[in-house]
């Protein structure tokens, strides 16, 4: 306000228009604002102050002994023999998601696009929407349907075949890829919906343009559809990559088991097991301190890479 | 003429390629309808695979439809969903209007102050924390409250809001209009598809989720069908002889019945996807 | 213009004083905590009001047409607020760390109720225990022994239930191939062999793995697990399990037996016997699997395999499918098959908030609904239902089970000190009378105590855990050989040092006079 206020005097007029519409624009922040402070940024400083104390019920977050040395329940994750495999299991599988999960979205966008057929696109566009709303429960046991050792389609198809079975449930190596291969086809249709509203904002003119010149459909494709949406790609890449270290707790922990532990048990399993089935809070909000610390420098990172093509967050 | 035949040789590859993707989708869909129309006899019978159900019986809805209190769950999911995405799509376009104005003044610190809670979260117990001293627990607002706006959604559509054209705010300020009245008459009805992706969004978000409800709300009256669902399907996993196990095929219809609602939303919100193309057809 | 902006701004203002009155209204119309807490201070001026107990972490929904609870609260002349979780530690973990600490509370382990003691949230029913005496007397001397800390008592302990596990096998099978029940390893294995090699699925396909069941941390209805039966047989429990060994704590997966049984699991699996993805079963592919005809031997709790509803889904494919109990127990020079049981029972407790203290009226209301809860009245009326409507007595005193007692399959969530769960089994489960009295009589038991043990400072228990789960599915599948369990036992003691755990628990198991 001072700044605005400063300005106008320069002008020695003083802006009328210009502080309205920043009076406005405050009003639309304002509830938006408090909410932030209230449900977004308090819980943050709740964690902060948990994390470097000895959480105590009766004594609350402020009366609680801070732990000692302050940094124990970092010290006590990072030194688990689980950190590096927990890290490591987090990554692939969350980088796997992201890096195959944000084309094929594309992809399946652009090829709705495409598609000329009106009917043929609404129903396939509502059937990929589907797989959403399925529970990680349902999902577990049609994989059983499908890939189990003993009664699975595939082990029966190749069993008459080949006479012997792949253990699709219990390699660690081929489980980790049932585990990102049934998210993809959990959620790839309904990531998609955002890049196909990035589309349908795209200026029709252009396509007309393009047709006009004689454009192949591949090469508009190429030079108004992609550049068209490219910032919203960038955009979610960029998210995506603030949340990297969430590896997807609900469906791990209802696919996982101990056999394949060395590839798909994350991070959230683990905290899971230690700080929430045994009562241990103080060390579940060191390591969400953590995982946040790791999610701003990918964050910042990607963003000034994203900067070099144009795009940028802030 | 070559060009025509090339058109016509592209769209059926990318037909084809839809149709591939659709069927992909549509059996295991087919699937899990079909389960819970047959009954569990015949389904064990099968060996599991069913895809078409020789004999149908609706016994498994009638079994979940006598799951506790299952009805006003119904009804709370149903309230939460309308309202609390309403809340949410007025909340979050105000902020993300004025957050893609360039000449927004202090426009950094507001970006970095909507950013960092994208990267930094509470987590589960304080955020519970603050949701009991602000007086929301066991209501039904405190599944609509502490998630009033996604940091998430509220990047998303100011990018899209961001995005266009500056000619547009320039003539409208000239007019003399308000900001607000640039926000509502101008740049909303413009905005169909994005509206229509954070309201299918914020929905489907309400819709499912549990964890909250699991949270925050202790009356079994008063939770929502999510959680009813959820706990039938980890009844199997306990170790208590009272227990009759719920059977695939019950699980199947309790999907069914969880998902159906929501997923009948999304044929009314598609038209919106390919309005702006459908706009350019009308001009051309 | 301006109109405009000022209807939009109240516009918006209404919609959010509408959530927040709405939110404020509903919180405070509804019996919440809060709101009891001002009705009890209230009470005692006029009319007296009934006073309100919340009974949090209730593990099961209880339905709308529930009529027990009712009853319950007729009895005592209080009104009983059920809050259910669904079992679910974290949702206590959240509330108490919130500071909105229930009157009364379900607590599912011991070393969760130690932390709790030890943040003072736990009210010591020391002194009061003259005002219930039936749970006094309920209650034996070591079971009192788990919730007390530093000589006070912070909880009330649960019964403990009879054991249900045992090998079921189907014997139908064993009839056409003409063998006896096995009761050696040896003669196990030819069993095995021959129910993989004769096709009794008759679908032409080698896809029959005679011996299935679960793994690890896919607890369900059917038990803990395949191996059971076979770690019993060598006298020893889970892999993860502390146990106790000439008079001395130890984890199980330390002793020699233990990995003596694991070489034997691992020439099972070697013949090709032993179902290749039982870690990755649950309760669901599990039933699959045994009604389809892929499995014949199984580990397992009479109710999966013998409820009315179980034998309809286990017959559903093959009519003549007939599940029992292995009779002949597997013997070893080490031991005898058996099950493996928590010494701390079903550990789930109740506690008391402690805050209480200022609210004597309350508290006293709490104390005489728990002495109620250990008589005999209660006891038929919680475990059995009400009198005439779910159960009937006969002449000669026995309590014969109706139909509507089916209807009561969340009753076991609201039997808080537990029940006497022989009578109870057989008389609500009555076809499976037999099976019942043959699991909890006839099953060699062998204990495990890792649930009383406190975790040490600086030590991770479920890492533990799952580490030793992990690798013993790994060694019983061969990717990992058995020559490297040497390594394997050693790692335990360096990287995981579980030799602090086992002192802790030495030292604990003797304060509760398990060790002598």
């Amino acid at each position: 306000m001072y700044l605005s206020i400063k300005k106008s005097l320069k002008k020695k007029r003083i802006d009328w228009p210009y502080l309205r519409s920043q009076g406005a624009f405050l009003l639309m922040l304002l509830p938006g604002f408090v909410f932030y402070l209230i449900y977004l940024y308090l819980p943050i400083g709740v964690a902060v102050l948990v994390s470097v104390k000895n959480y105590n019920i009766k004594a609350g977050i402020l009366g609680s002994p801070f732990a000692s040395p302050w940094y124990k329940h970092f010290k006590f994750f990072i030194q688990s023999p689980y950190f590096w495999p927990l890290l490591r299991n987090t990554m692939v599988i969350s980088m796997s998601k992201m890096l195959l999960g944000i084309p094929l979205a594309v992809i399946l966008a652009i090829l709705l696009n495409e598609c000329r057929v009106n009917r043929l696109k609404r129903i396939v566009q509502t059937l990929t929407y589907m797989p959403h709303f399925l529970s990680w429960v349902v999902i577990y046991g049609m994989c059983f349907v499908l890939f189990s050792e003993t009664n699975g389609l595939i082990n029966d198809w190749l069993r008459s075949l080949t006479g012997s079975t792949v253990p699709f449930m219990t390699n660690p190596k081929i489980f980790r890829n049932i585990v990102i291969g049934t998210d993809l086809w959990k959620s790839t249709g309904w990531s998609a919906i955002i890049y196909l509203a990035a589309i349908s904002n795209i200026d029709p003119q252009l396509y007309e343009a393009a047709y006009m010149d004689g454009a192949s459909r591949l090469k508009t494709i190429w030079h108004i559809t992609l550049p068209g949406i490219i910032n919203v790609i960038v955009l979610t890449l960029i998210l995506r990559c603030g949340t990297i270290l969430n590896a997807g707790f609900d469906q791990i922990y209802v696919m996982y088991n101990e056999s394949v532990y060395s590839t798909v048990d994350i991070i959230d399993t683990w905290v899971f097991r230690t700080g929430f089935q045994n009562y241990n809070l103080s060390l579940s909000s060191a390591v969400g301190l953590f995982k946040s610390v790791v999610s701003f420098v990918m964050i910042v990172t990607v963003n000034q890479i994203s900067k070099r093509w144009g795009e940028s967050l802030w | 003429m070559v060009i025509h035949l090339r058109y016509r040789i592209y769209d059926l590859f990318i037909n084809i390629i839809l149709v591939l993707i659709g069927l992909m989708c549509f059996f295991p869909m087919l699937y899990v309808v079909s389960v819970s129309l047959t009954p569990y006899e015949e389904y064990l019978r099968q060996g599991g695979i069913v895809l078409f159900p020789a004999k149908v019986t609706f016994e498994a809805y009638v079994q979940f439809w006598k799951e506790p209190y299952i009805a006003q769950c119904f009804r709370n999911t149903v309230f939460i969903t309308v309202f609390g995405t309403m809340c949410n799509v007025i909340v979050t376009v105000l902020m993300a209007y004025a957050l893609s104005r360039k000449n927004l003044l202090f426009r950094k610190f507001f970006l970095f102050y909507c950013l960092i809670p994208l990267l930094i979260t509470g987590g589960v117990v304080p955020t519970y924390l603050i949701v009991r001293n602000t007086g929301l627990l066991n209501s039904l607002s405190a599944l609509i409250i502490p998630t009033l706006v996604s940091p998430y959604i509220l990047m998303i559509t100011r990018t899209f809001f961001s995005n266009i054209d500056e000619s547009l705010y320039e003539s409208a300020r000239i007019d003399g209009a308000s900001e607000f009245k640039i926000l509502f008459a101008i740049i909303l009805p413009i905005s169909m598809p994005i509206l229509a992706t954070i309201g299918l969004m914020y929905g489907v978000g309400h819709w499912n989720q549990y964890y909250a409800s699991l949270m925050y709300i202790s009356d079994s009256s008063k939770r929502t069908l999510q959680v009813v669902l959820r706990e039938m399907l980890n009844r199997a996993s306990r170790m208590e002889s009272d227990i009759v196990v719920p059977t695939r095929t019950l699980q199947m219809a309790g999907v069914v019945v969880s998902a159906v609602p929501i997923i009948l939303v999304y044929p009314f919100l598609q038209r919106y996807f390919t309005q702006g193309i459908m706009l350019g057809a009308i001009k051309g | 213009m301006k109109k405009r902006i000022t209807q939009l701004v109240l516009c918006i203002a209404l919609i959010i004083a509408l959530v927040l009155t709405t939110a404020c209204s509903t919180s405070s119309g509804s019996k919440s905590a809060e709101g009891d807490k001002s009705s009890t201070t209230t009470a005692p001026k006029t009319t007296k009001e009934p006073i309100t107990i919340t009974i949090f972490g209730v593990p099961t929904t209880v339905p709308e047409t529930d009529p027990i609870i009712p009853e319950l609260e007729a009895r005592l002349g209080i009104d009983i607020i059920i809050e259910s979780t669904g079992g679910d530690e974290s949702l206590l973990v959240s509330r108490l760390a919130g500071g909105d600490i229930p009157d009364v509370f379900r607590v599912t382990t011991v070393s969760n109720l130690s932390s709790y003691y030890r943040d003072g949230v736990l009210l010591n029913l020391k002194d009061y225990m003259d005002e219930m005496p039936n749970v006094r007397d309920m209650f034996t001397e070591q079971q009192w022994a788990r919730v007390t800390f530093d000589g006070g008592i912070y909880g009330i302990p649960r019964r403990p239930e009879e054991n249900y596990n045992c090998w079921y096998i189907r014997n139908d099978w064993l009839k056409k191939l003409n063998k006896e029940d096995p009761s050696t390893f040896d003669e196990l294995m030819e069993v095995a062999i021959a129910m993989n090699e004769a096709d009794l699925d008759g679908n032409g396909k080698n896809d029959t793995y005679a011996i299935s069941g679960t793994y690890g941390r896919a607890v369900s209805t059917f038990g803990r697990g395949a191996f059971e039966g076979f770690w019993t047989a060598y006298g020893v429990t889970n892999p993860e399990t502390i146990m106790i060994k000439d008079n001395k704590a130890v984890l199980a997966v330390t002793l020699p037996e233990f990995r003596l049984a694991t070489e034997e699991i691992n020439r099972f699996v070697k013949a090709g016997v032993v179902d290749p993805e039982i870690p990755a079963n649950n309760g669901d592919t599990l039933l699959e699997k045994m009604a389809t005809g892929k499995a014949g031997i199984c580990y397992g709790a009479w109710c999966n395999y013998s409820k009315i509803e179980q034998i309809e889904r286990l017959t559903s494919v093959f009519p003549d499918a007939e599940w029992v109990p292995k009779r002949n127990q597997i013997t070893t020079s080490y031991g005898v098959s058996g099950a493996t049981k928590s010494a701390s029972g079903n550990d789930a407790v109740y506690a008391i908030n402690a805050d209480l203290v200022d609210q004597p009226e309350k508290l006293d209301a709490i104390l005489n609904m728990f002495n109620y809860f250990a008589s005999d009245e209660c006891d038929l009326l919680l475990s059995f239902g009400i009198e005439g409507m779910h159960y009937k007595i006969d002449s000669n005193g026995t309590i014969v089970k109706l139909d509507k007692m089916n209807e009561l399959t969340y009753g076991w969530g609201i039997q808080f000190l537990g029940r006497p769960d022989m009578l109870y089994c057989m008389t609500k489960f009555d076809n499976c009378a037999e099976y019942i009295k043959y699991c909890a009589t006839e099953i060699p038991i062998y204990y495990h105590y890792g649930q009383l043990v406190k975790q040490p400072e600086g030590i991770n228990v479920p890492d533990i855990e799952s580490y030793i789960l992990e690798q013993v599915s790994q060694f019983i599948y061969g990717t990992r050989s058995m020559d490297e369990w040497d390594k394997f036992i050693d790692t335990l003691y360096k990287a995981y040092s579980i030799q602090t755990y086992v002192d802790a628990a030495n030292e604990t198991l003797t304060e509760l006079g398990y060790i002598k």
